[in-house]
């Protein structure tokens, strides 16, 4: 699990091109969105097409994202129960 | 404002290639949307509101005798721009005089989607095809027709049609032009029918604006143009108006690029800036054509919006976005032309395809029939970006 | 309708010479040698923070920061109306969700780079940015996209309806796009200037008390004009201007080695300017839709200081009293526009 959550910042960071920051920065229990890294709806979107790209799972209701993309630590516990790839 | 005269419009959509076939579908309350036919896309099975021409069938229309040049933006442009020249018997020194402007926001990208794989092996005719811009759209549409005095291009996304008549307007009130001949086009691309798909606000079935459960837009195409004058230009050409443009607005709702404010502070300004310089207050109005594409935010944002200018005065509203699908670039003309077809036989668009009101949110009308006369109509496009646009028509007095 | 006096208040670029600066009037930049050229960027960091800038491509980073340097000279912090001219928009982001739709087989598709994309977003995005709410449009008609954006201004300025605009002229290029340009034979000709990139931001005031560069004396965009059409909207911006031909010290003109091109403005400067001192600028700027923008903020920064760089002139004859400049644009389509600018 905990290479699958240091893997998963590494492309959260690039599919966000959060530039300034490193994997070491995000903390994996933090809120992703509001606080945290103040992500937004349309960053929902890019983890949408993310997760379905890189683990195969397709998200087809956005108000899903929500819940799923809560913190990285829950991102990569919802990955590693639903991934096809 | 001194009134400026619309005296020739025409329009095609997935509801009628021209006015006539329009007014027929707008009062028996037929929508266009169905199954993608003309566009070739993986994602077939979402519902489009297309031209019912292939861009062959359009090209034979037009005399045109090889298509493959000509993007389908531009042919649907010619259809329509035909039509109101035509009504307004403008052409040859008169049309020297006029300034044209289109609005587009996919230009030829219809050619360049098709031609993308090839691009760095292709040929110069191919290359020439995947060079074609926006203002190349306006250019081929305009060429049919003869010289206009200027040429230029509005691209604002949703809102462009209706920003190239504020254009035109500001043209007219300041002595630039006599006439100008304005509207826009666009056609539907794998482009944005991905980009909007990707941005999750398609709705599956057919669109349902203002209703509580809609669950997003249906793309669309289409084209519309008018031509406006100046009185003393249509006093001399002896044209006859259809009805005049009496206010408009346009702010910027600075807030995201693809979403709405929650209280809708672009949409109010450019509402409140048409009524102000109409010299009318919001009681004046007896219809608004709304943006209402049928996603949980235009919707919800255009219903405070609307509410806030109005208050105890809400006039008869819908969207016509449940006829069409959301024709984009198109539609601020578009729709301007089923206003002008409103006044002209004292209707009331309905909004179809509604069931369950938003709570706290307009609800539109759906019985054609007015209450009393229908002299004033506010119309609004909103574009991505929060590029907000209203225009008021108005019913010519006799 | 009397004419009302506009100013061009301050003017800022990033293009393929020194950004942000007049460094060229000094220290110009000459690519002989090369068909493409990209813009030099200045350091982004020193403008917005990594967070704000992390979805701009460079066009929409570019406009930000020309914008936000112009409203800091300014002391403006919302104009009445920003009014964008780009003819291919974010190129660069249309391309690849291109690219995206064709590898993924429309399944997993970006919507950052469609978002991005549309044309007005440059525009909408300086909006967002500092919360303007004002009239905001966007034009996109190949080489006068630009020119529209400042007759829209100048219009609703005669109107009353606005004061101050932010106009600018944004374009950007890449090496797929020249790749199409070069089969069609547009660019990469022998003796034609480099493709360039273009970012321009201006400020236009109707205020006088505010110092300026110069003043916009006029402008007319037409299409496909006879020569005497040209004649007679000439003598009409002259007029309104309260000028006339004697006061045009020298007329700038967009040729750029294109023999098709130039052929085009060698015509009109015989037959309406023969005898005036010419100045040229795509030697320095480039080639792209909306450079004439650059050519404009040229003639601004040049009306200021009161010099004309020996090497702007394209001719040999030169300029002993500088008062005003005609710009001339025209475009292969057959658009041309006329700019008068004037030292205030």
């Amino acid at each position: 699990m905990e290479d699958l959550v240091l893997e998963l910042k590494k492309e959260i960071i690039e599919a966000l091109n959060l530039e300034d920051v490193t994997p070491e920065d995000i903390d994996a229990d933090a809120p992703l969105f509001g606080s945290g890294l103040g992500l937004d709806s349309i960053d929902a979107l890019e983890l949408i097409v993310l997760i379905e790209k890189k683990y195969g799972i397709k998200l087809k209701d956005p108000s899903k994202s929500k819940e799923v993309f809560m913190s990285v630590n829950i991102m990569a516990r919802f990955i590693a129960e639903n991934r096809t790839k | 404002m001194e009134p400026i005269y619309i005296t020739g419009a025409g329009v095609v959509s997935a509801i009628g290639r021209g006015k006539e076939e329009t007014l027929t579908s707008l009062l028996a309350g037929k929508t266009g949307i169905g199954k993608m036919k003309y566009l070739t896309s993986c994602h077939n099975d979402l519902p489009v509101g297309e031209v019912p021409f292939s861009n062959e069938e359009m090209a034979q229309k037009l005399g045109i005798a090889d298509s493959m040049f000509h993007t389908r933006s531009a042919l649907m442009g010619r259809l329509a721009l035909r039509e109101a020249l035509n009504e307004a018997g403008l052409k040859g020194d008169a049309l020297r005089e006029a300034h044209f402007i289109s609005a587009t926001t996919v230009g030829g990208m219809d050619r360049r989607e098709a031609y993308y794989e090839l691009e760095k092996t292709c040929d110069h005719n191919y290359a020439v095809i995947a060079t074609h811009n926006c203002g190349t759209c306006t250019e081929m549409i305009a060429e049919a027709f003869g010289e206009f005095a200027s040429l230029s291009t509005a691209s604002t996304a949703c809102s462009s049609a209706t920003n190239a008549i504020i254009t035109g307007a500001n043209m007219l009130r300041c002595g630039l032009a006599e006439i100008v001949v304005v509207g826009g086009t666009e056609c539907l691309t794998k482009f944005h029918l991905n980009g909007f798909n990707a941005l999750m606000i398609l709705d599956a079935q057919q669109c349902r604006p203002f209703d509580r459960d809609r669950a997003g837009l249906n793309l669309g195409e289409g084209a519309a143009y008018l031509v406006m004058e100046t009185e003393a230009s249509m006093k001399k050409r002896g044209a006859k108006p259809l009805c005049v443009l009496s206010g408009y607005g346009n702010a910027c709702d600075a807030f995201h690029q693809t979403a709405s404010s929650p209280d809708g502070e672009g949409a109010y300004l450019a509402m409140q800036e048409a009524l102000q310089l109409a010299g009318m207050k919001p009681e004046d109005i007896q219809y608004i054509n709304a943006h209402g594409t049928g996603t949980p935010n235009n919707d919800e944002s255009e219903s405070h919006a609307i509410q806030r200018v109005f208050g105890n005065h809400l006039p008869p509203v819908s969207s016509t976005k449940s006829f069409t699908g959301h024709t984009t670039s198109a539609s601020g003309s578009i729709e301007a032309v089923f206003c002008i077809l409103a006044l002209q036989h004292q209707f009331l668009p309905q909004n179809i395809n509604w069931k369950n009101p938003i709570e706290g949110g307009i609800i539109p009308v759906i019985d054609q029939k007015p209450q009393g006369e229908i002299r004033h109509i506010l119309s609004n496009a909103f574009g991505f970006g929060g590029n907000d646009s209203s225009i008021i028509l108005s019913k010519c007095e006799a | 309708m009397k004419q009302k006096k506009i100013y061009i208040q301050a003017a800022e670029q990033i293009s393929i010479q020194s950004p942000l600066s007049e460094q060229w009037m000094e220290e110009p930049v000459f690519y002989d040698e090369a068909s493409l050229v990209k813009a030099q960027n200045p350091s982004f960091r020193d403008y917005m923070a990594a967070n704000e800038a992390r979805r701009m491509g460079n066009i929409m980073k570019r406009a930000l920061v020309t914008t936000l340097k112009v409203l800091g000279e300014t002391g403006i912090e919302n104009p009445d109306a920003i009014i964008t001219g780009t003819s291919l928009g974010s190129l660069d982001y249309t391309e690849r969700f291109l690219d995206s739709i064709i590898e993924n087989d429309e399944q997993t598709v970006s919507p950052t780079y469609f978002m991005q994309s549309t044309h007005n977003t440059v525009g909408s995005a300086l909006a967002i940015y500092t919360k303007t709410h004002g009239y905001n449009t966007t034009y996109s008609h190949g080489g006068t996209s630009f020119d529209l954006t400042l007759l829209d201004a100048w219009m609703q300025m005669q109107l009353g309806k606005i004061s101050t605009a932010l106009v600018g002229g944004h374009d950007e290029m890449t090496e797929q796009f020249f790749g199409l340009l070069q089969k069609v034979g547009y660019v990469d000709v022998d003796g034609m200037v480099p493709c360039g990139e273009v970012a321009m931001s201006m400020m236009l005031n109707t205020s006088e008390a505010v110092e300026h560069l110069c003043e916009l004396a006029g402008l007319r965009v037409c299409f496909h004009p006879s020569r005497e059409k040209l004649q007679q909207q000439l003598t009409e911006m002259l007029d309104e201007a309260d000028m006339t031909l004697a006061d045009i010290s020298a007329v700038m003109t967009g040729v750029n080695g294109h023999s098709e091109n130039d052929r085009l403005y060698h015509d009109t400067v015989q037959a309406l300017f023969p005898e005036k001192p010419l100045l040229h600028y795509k030697h320095l700027f480039g080639e792209n839709y909306t450079v004439s923008a650059l050519g404009l903020y040229a003639c601004a920064h040049l009306l200021k200081r009161n010099e004309i760089p020996s090497f702007l002139y394209d001719s040999k004859q030169h300029v002993s009293s500088l008062k005003s400049v005609l710009f001339l644009n025209q475009t292969r389509e057959g658009n041309v526009s006329m700019i008068i600018l004037k030292k205030a």
